[in-house]
């Protein structure tokens, strides 16, 4: 199973909406959603298409990023106003353990997902507390690889396991992507079963790091991720070359598109979120960069899903 | 004179800062309160005191001895634009991006005017690149300098006014070099200034109608048809459209005029200047 990371943000959710109404999801993907606004509407709006194509997905309850974030009870307040079953909680394990228990005690959670980061210690009593809870049932572990003695304990316990790989190399300016030649970008889903992981989660085709404030950018990058041959996930970022001012960030789109449109035809890719760039390529149509963003999140979990679905 | 060291005026500077205004925005005044804590213990047992109150001391603080570029933006502001602003159909913007360059200030009346500030801790490094840019676009440009270097900077663009700043003298502002005037502003300069509907309004206007384009295809079009455009007429076009652009300025001339640059920089209208000084006057807590 695939567990794409995704801050609850209007396009980031659009995606994960439009992949459940296409039944693309179902069987293959969960998404984790760290909500970073107080507002639910869009939270809404997706649990309505989820619950209505029986779709799951976890919704943390302490963001560590964005307006609402911390130790709250907004968001399990929220959860426990929806039917039961189609979002499930998921906290962000940070030396907490009191406010874990109460909330699952106030509540009364069960199923639920602790992120835990990989600076923790086995020896760390409070930890060992919570992770043995019966209404723990699965665990995201950091980069499992840097922390080996605390994947050895989570494993011990015999509850479900996820790798959480950060695998976007973020640049500093958009315009360096044009210098960074196509890419391996992740064998996980090859691997985690055989390792003995429950699942595999990453951040998509987006960075981990997360920041609400946004500005022109001076290059419009598509990041495309695809399988090649051996099944192994590569990534191809596709960018404009007018990159000189902040002016038309519609022409810079064109000039991107084109180079994807080219590549993906010409290597035979497609799937939802490519036809959809394909057909604001031949409409001459600006979506803005949500948009952009929207089908780089739709076609990475595309290429995941479709490999998992089919193997 | 109290003397303070210069971490401490550094320190208390950072309270003026985009992220700082953000938290206190929000009600979160820890910023504050860590800075009171540190070098003002002693306002905590003062029961009328606001965090307003102690951000106006700081400003005068930081207004005689640390010279930061919000202070320098603040006094000119009040000092010099304010004036202009209200008797005429102006407008103002701080950090306004000329092409490559962001320019500390630029006003729109009945001329455009941009104004590059280089504090006591600035450097010159990237000043060539900003003068070529804003000349491109403005019909005045000035340069804000403090008396002290009028040496090194006076050599630069000779079409740039300069003013020098003293805050020593009653009038802390005062033109050395007047701004030579540039009628002709340069198209291409101005398309990248111009957002998408700023410049579809031009063409429409200008031209009585907008071709048939794409969203693919609209700014080279649009660019091609502002070049045939009349200079003074476009420069006219340009300078209406950024008077337009964004909400009114709220700015006081008499009240709370130590938050000027912030009403300026984060782009507040009045009730948003209202909230803001609203949210400062609550009392401050440990």
């Amino acid at each position: 199973m695939y567990y794409p990371y995704l801050r609850g943000r209007q396009f980031e959710l659009i995606a994960i909406r439009e992949l459940a109404s296409e039944e693309a999801l179902q069987g293959a993907v969960i998404p984790i959603i760290e909500p970073v606004k107080e507002a639910i509407n869009n939270l809404t709006l997706a649990h309505t298409i989820f619950s209505e194509r029986a779709q799951t997905a976890y919704v943390i309850a302490n963001p560590v990023v964005g307006d609402a974030q911390g130790d709250g009870r907004h968001f399990l307040e929220y959860l426990s106003s929806l039917e039961l079953g189609t979002y499930l909680p998921a906290f962000h394990y940070h030396a907490n353990r009191g406010y874990i228990e109460e909330c699952i005690d106030e509540f009364n959670l069960h199923d639920c997902l602790l992120i835990c980061p990989n600076d923790l210690s086995v020896e760390d009593a409070d930890f060992k507390e919570v992770a043995g809870l019966d209404q723990v049932s699965i665990f995201t572990l950091d980069d499992p690889g840097r922390n080996r003695s605390l994947n050895r304990y989570l494993r011990s316990l015999g509850k479900g396991c996820i790798r959480l790989d950060d695998l976007f190399e973020r640049q500093t300016r958009n315009a360096d992507f044009l210098d960074i030649p196509t890419h391996r970008f992740s064998e996980e889903h090859l691997y985690f079963a055989e390792d003995h992981f429950l699942g595999f989660s990453d951040y998509t085709a987006l960075a981990s790091h997360y920041s609400d404030s946004g500005s022109t950018p001076r290059a419009v990058v598509i990041h495309l991720t695809y399988r090649n041959d051996q099944n192994q996930i590569w990534i191809r970022h596709f960018t404009s070359e007018t990159n000189d001012s902040i002016s038309n960030v519609q022409g810079k789109f064109a000039e991107a598109a084109a180079k994807a449109i080219t590549y993906c035809r010409a290597n035979s890719l497609t799937n939802s979120a490519i036809q959809e760039l394909e057909h604001y390529y031949e409409d001459e149509h600006y979506p803005g960069l949500g948009t952009v963003k929207k089908i780089s999140i739709k076609n990475h979990i595309l290429v995941v899903a479709e490999y998992l679905r089919n193997r | 004179m109290e003397r303070y060291d210069s971490s401490q005026l550094r320190d208390y500077s950072s309270l003026f800062s985009r992220n700082s205004v953000q938290e206190w925005m929000q009600g979160d005044f820890s910023s504050i309160q860590v800075k009171v804590k540190r070098y003002d213990n002693t306002w905590f047992a003062n029961r009328d005191a606001s965090y307003l109150d102690y951000l106006k001391y700081v400003y005068g603080v930081l207004e005689s001895h640390y010279q930061n570029e919000y202070i320098l933006k603040n006094t000119f502001l009040n000092e010099w634009l304010i004036k202009e602003l209200g008797e005429l159909n102006s407008k103002l913007y701080s950090e306004f991006r000329v092409g490559d360059a962001i320019a500390d200030l630029a006003m729109f009346n009945g001329t455009s005017k941009v104004f590059e500030i280089k504090t006591e801790f600035d450097s010159d490094r990237r000043l060539k690149l900003q003068l070529e840019n804003y000349q491109r676009a403005f019909n005045k440009v000035f340069l804000i300098i403090p008396s002290s270097k009028i040496k090194l900077y006076e050599r630069y663009d000779k079409n740039a006014g300069i003013i020098l700043f003293d805050s020593n003298s009653e009038d802390s502002f005062e033109i050395y070099r007047e701004a030579r005037i540039q009628s002709k502003v340069d198209p291409s300069a101005i398309m990248n200034i111009l957002h998408t509907s700023e410049y579809k309004e031009i063409v429409q206007d200008y031209f009585d109608n907008l071709p048939a384009m794409t969203s693919f295809s609209q700014f080279n079009i649009c660019s091609s048809l502002i070049q045939e455009m009349p200079n003074s007429v476009l420069n006219e076009y340009f300078i209406n459209q950024m008077k337009k652009r964004g909400s009114k300025n709220a700015l006081s001339r008499r009240y709370f005029r130590e938050f000027n640059q912030i009403c300026l920089a984060m782009k507040m209208d009045e009730h948003d200047r209202r909230r803001m000084l609203q949210v400062l006057k609550s009392r401050i807590e440990e």
